[in-house]
């Protein structure tokens, strides 16, 4: 025994059994020593798991009995609503609520009612009132009419008389909407060709020649085919006395109601002709690996020098808005749309009232486009420009001119657009040429 | 006989679990277990292996608490709700905030702070002082829309995005938003505004598909309207596309004078001219995210509609407007703050 400095190890406890928990020893003893009954675990165990079976959460008894108890039958705000009002869903109908179904590929109206339609005039087609501020008359849209049994709206027309039946079809037709017979979508066309016509501008013959144009191609490649005449829209062009123009963005939305599992919808102006009915629109623009080569990146909006311009790395794929350009800007005479969220969302907001009725919009369709595209780079972002001959090759008019192989039409392309015909009123003449080109035998 | 004194494989496996080397009984079921119901096996167990817990114990916390490279992270559940709180509001150079103001600010930041950690969320605290680039253009109120894009981005994981503004208090915290609204989301909204309609917009509009749609927007209606007070947006293409186009220059410049409420009347009226918006927003009363103290809405003050009861404990309660006549914020604030406290007292707090 000595009585020197300890050592390290004569601290240290001994034994294997050495605690790490600085406890007096009597508790440490009392650890190892108590051996509760089995019992107790079990009814912990059970008690969570009843709490867990009704609470759903697996906290202890204690816990959640103060708090369940205050609002356990108030989790939800189910005493706060109205559960009738709950159920009420909107049915999805365009302008009218009556919808004619029809199993055909292509709607469009008779247009061999063209000249009895412009001999009713638009007081015998719509209902009017007179505008006590400004006197003039203002067209409401008819009131929606219930349909009978053989599908076709309830009217007291006068089966002998033409007119009566023109009128009758003219209200009919903005009831019609494709839906397939059998439930498979796939029955439903992949791409919709939509037009609008003009009863008013254009003779019968030239109405017939348009819609006929469109039917081959529609025809020929299994697509489907919308066509209203404008005049349908008048109510809405007249609100803020909109150009004609504007009428196509109104059938472009109706086509999407009335074909709603067409992925993409076509807008084609009446100032142009197809030429070859062999060109397959998908696999020829829409298709990623065809559009991606041809999509213009870092182009203006605004021709030549617009500030904004398209977006440098876009992916075909991400592209659901397709249009072209001419020598001042987009051209709205074709444009292929996406039936989808972006698609919608451009069509609708491009279709606002306020957007209308901005004062350097209303003649113009294309410069509210144009705005919408410049101010909103998540649209911006889903749109393309593609150069003016793939799908809306134009016109030139001046024989003698400049050549311009970006622009303008030349042989084997696939549409003619004559932007700007109505001026001269030569639309008929311009037409006749190229359908003398397309069929040079007839 | 030498069979019988070199026992088969099978014969030594079933004398090893019948007696032990050391000649003592073999235990008992009952003895064998038994240890494992003793805190002294667990604590001579942890003593033994003091290094390996400690290893253990600080790979959890790296694991879980930090984002350290090499280490497996895991994460108990991926934020899928974002608070984001509006603060600051109206605030910036042109005056001093009062202490009252301060004091409202703390308690409100506390109190999402507080709801969104008991529940997993993430909080973000968005300052929205007056900065020159709205107020040059006089499109203070849109920037909600520039913060909702922004955090977003900040958080791409997140789905649901709860706007919160300053005045608003959260009166029952353990009620989690996932229970309360999103489960069987399509079942607690309405779709349309038959139920109740202060704006008196067109109640049907064409070209609406509400049964292929999915509910993107959570909004509530007050006696004025739209209340963008409390709001809940989901991250969609939809969304994405709603933040563009909310605010446009050529509908500013037409509706500036008239746009009383600036982003709400824009919202509003671009529900009811356009379909692609109108399909996807739901309505809640206003009282699940949204209730109002006895001040708001003075024209309609006994509609039960409005107004924050605490009978039925109402979720939120947003002091709208508290600023202004002769309310004041900070009362009200203290008033539902103490209320909250009292509501949720525990019987085994003594604090």
């Amino acid at each position: 025994m000595h009585l020197g400095i300890p050592k390290k190890s004569d601290l240290k406890p001994r034994g294997r059994n050495r605690s790490i928990l600085p406890l007096p020893a009597s508790f440490r003893h009392t650890l190892r020593t108590y051996k509760p009954n089995k019992i107790i675990y079990i009814i912990i165990g059970l008690i969570i798991f009843i709490n867990w079976l009704f609470n759903g959460y697996f906290t202890t008894f204690l816990l959640s009995s103060s708090s369940s108890s205050s609002s356990s039958s108030k989790r939800g705000f189910n005493h706060l609503t109205n559960q009738e009002a709950l159920q009420t869903l909107q049915k999805n109908h365009g302008i009218y609520k009556n919808e004619i179904i029809v199993n055909t590929n292509y709607i469009f109206p008779p247009i061999e009612h063209a000249p009895l339609l412009r001999e009713l005039t638009l007081d015998k087609l719509f209902k009017s009132k007179l505008n006590v501020d400004t006197q003039e008359k203002v067209y409401m849209y008819n009131e929606d009419e219930d349909l009978n049994d053989v599908n076709e709206i309830k009217d007291k027309s006068n089966k002998e008389n033409p007119l009566d039946q023109a009128r009758k079809a003219f209200k009919e037709h903005g009831h019609k909407v494709f839906r397939s017979s059998s439930s498979n979508k796939k029955s439903s066309p992949e791409v919709v060709l939509v037009t609008g016509v003009d009863f008013e501008q254009f003779e019968l013959s030239h109405l017939t020649k348009i819609v006929q144009n469109r039917v081959d191609y529609a025809h020929a490649n299994k697509y489907g085919l919308y066509v209203r005449w404008i005049q349908e829209f008048i109510p809405s062009l007249q609100e803020f006395n909109n150009d004609y123009k504007w009428a196509k963005l109104f059938i472009m939305r109706a086509a999407m109601h009335a074909f709603p599992n067409a992925k993409y919808f076509w807008y084609l102006d009446e100032d142009s002709l197809i030429m070859r009915n062999d060109i397959e629109l998908i696999s020829y623009i829409l298709e990623p690996d065809s559009l991606d080569p041809i999509m213009l990146r870092d182009q203006p909006l605004i021709v030549p020098n617009g500030a904004i311009k398209t977006y440098k790395n876009v992916h075909a794929k991400d592209i659901k808005f397709v249009i072209t350009q001419s020598k001042t800007g987009l051209n709205t005479d074709s444009f292929i749309l996406q039936n989808e969220i972006y698609g919608k969302g451009l069509l609708e907001f491009w279709l606002d009232p306020l957007m209308r009725k901005y004062p350097t919009f209303v003649n113009s369709d294309e410069d509210a486009l144009t705005h919408i595209l410049q101010w909103h780079p998540v649209l911006l972002s889903k749109s393309t420009v593609v150069p003016g001959r793939t799908i809306c090759s134009l016109h030139n008019s001046n024989t003698a001119g400049e050549d311009d192989d970006v622009l303008y039409y030349q042989d084997g392309d696939f549409v003619v657009n004559f932007k700007g015909c109505d001026v001269h009123r030569t639309c008929e003449l311009v037409l006749d040429m190229y359908l003398k080109k397309m069929n040079p035998d007839e | 006989m030498t069979s019988r004194i070199k026992p088969t494989v099978e014969e030594l496996k079933r004398s090893d679990s019948l007696y032990s080397k050391s000649l003592k009984p073999s235990p008992t079921s009952k003895q064998r277990y038994s240890k494992y119901f003793t805190p002294s096996f667990y604590v001579s167990l942890l003593s033994r292996h003091k290094k390996a817990l400690i290893a253990l114990f600080s790979l959890v916390i790296l694991s879980v608490y930090t984002s350290a490279p090499f280490i497996p992270h895991y994460h108990f559940k991926e934020p899928n709700v974002v608070i984001i709180l509006a603060a600051n509001e109206g605030g910036g150079v042109q005056r001093w905030k009062t202490p009252q103001e301060w004091s409202v600010e703390r308690s409100s930041i506390s109190n999402k702070k507080d709801y969104a950690k008991r529940h997993g969320y993430t909080l973000a605290i968005k300052d929205t002082t007056l900065k020159r680039r709205y107020s040059h253009e006089w499109r203070e109120g849109w920037e909600k829309a520039d913060i909702l894009k922004q955090t977003m981005r900040q958080y791409p994981n997140a789905e649901w995005f709860w706007w919160l503004d300053l005045h608003t208090f959260i009166m029952e915290p353990q009620i989690s938003l996932e229970k309360f609204l999103f489960e069987d989301l399509e079942k607690k909204v309405y779709r349309t505004l038959d139920h109740l309609n202060p704006l008196g917009l067109p109640v049907d509009s064409s070209y609406v598909d509400i049964e292929n749609s999915p509910i993107d927007l959570i909004l509530a209606q007050d006696c004025g309207g739209f209340n963008l007070g409390s709001f809940l947006i989901r991250r969609s293409e939809w969304s994405e596309i709603l933040m563009d186009v909310w605010w446009d220059p050529a509908m500013y410049e037409q509706m500036h004078m008239t746009w009383e409420h600036k982003e709400q009347d824009c919202l509003e009226n671009l529900y009811k001219n356009q379909p692609w918006i109108r399909e996807r927003v739901g309505f809640v009363p206003l009282r699940a995210i949204n209730s109002f103290p006895p001040g708001a809405c003075s024209d309609q003050k006994d509609d039960p509609r409005y107004f924050y009861d605490s009978k039925d404990r109402d979720f939120v309660v947003n002091m709208a407007g508290c600023n202004f006549g002769d309310r004041s914020c900070w009362d009200e604030y203290e008033y539902y703050r103490n209320l909250q406290k009292s509501l949720n007292k525990r019987w085994y707090k003594f604090w």
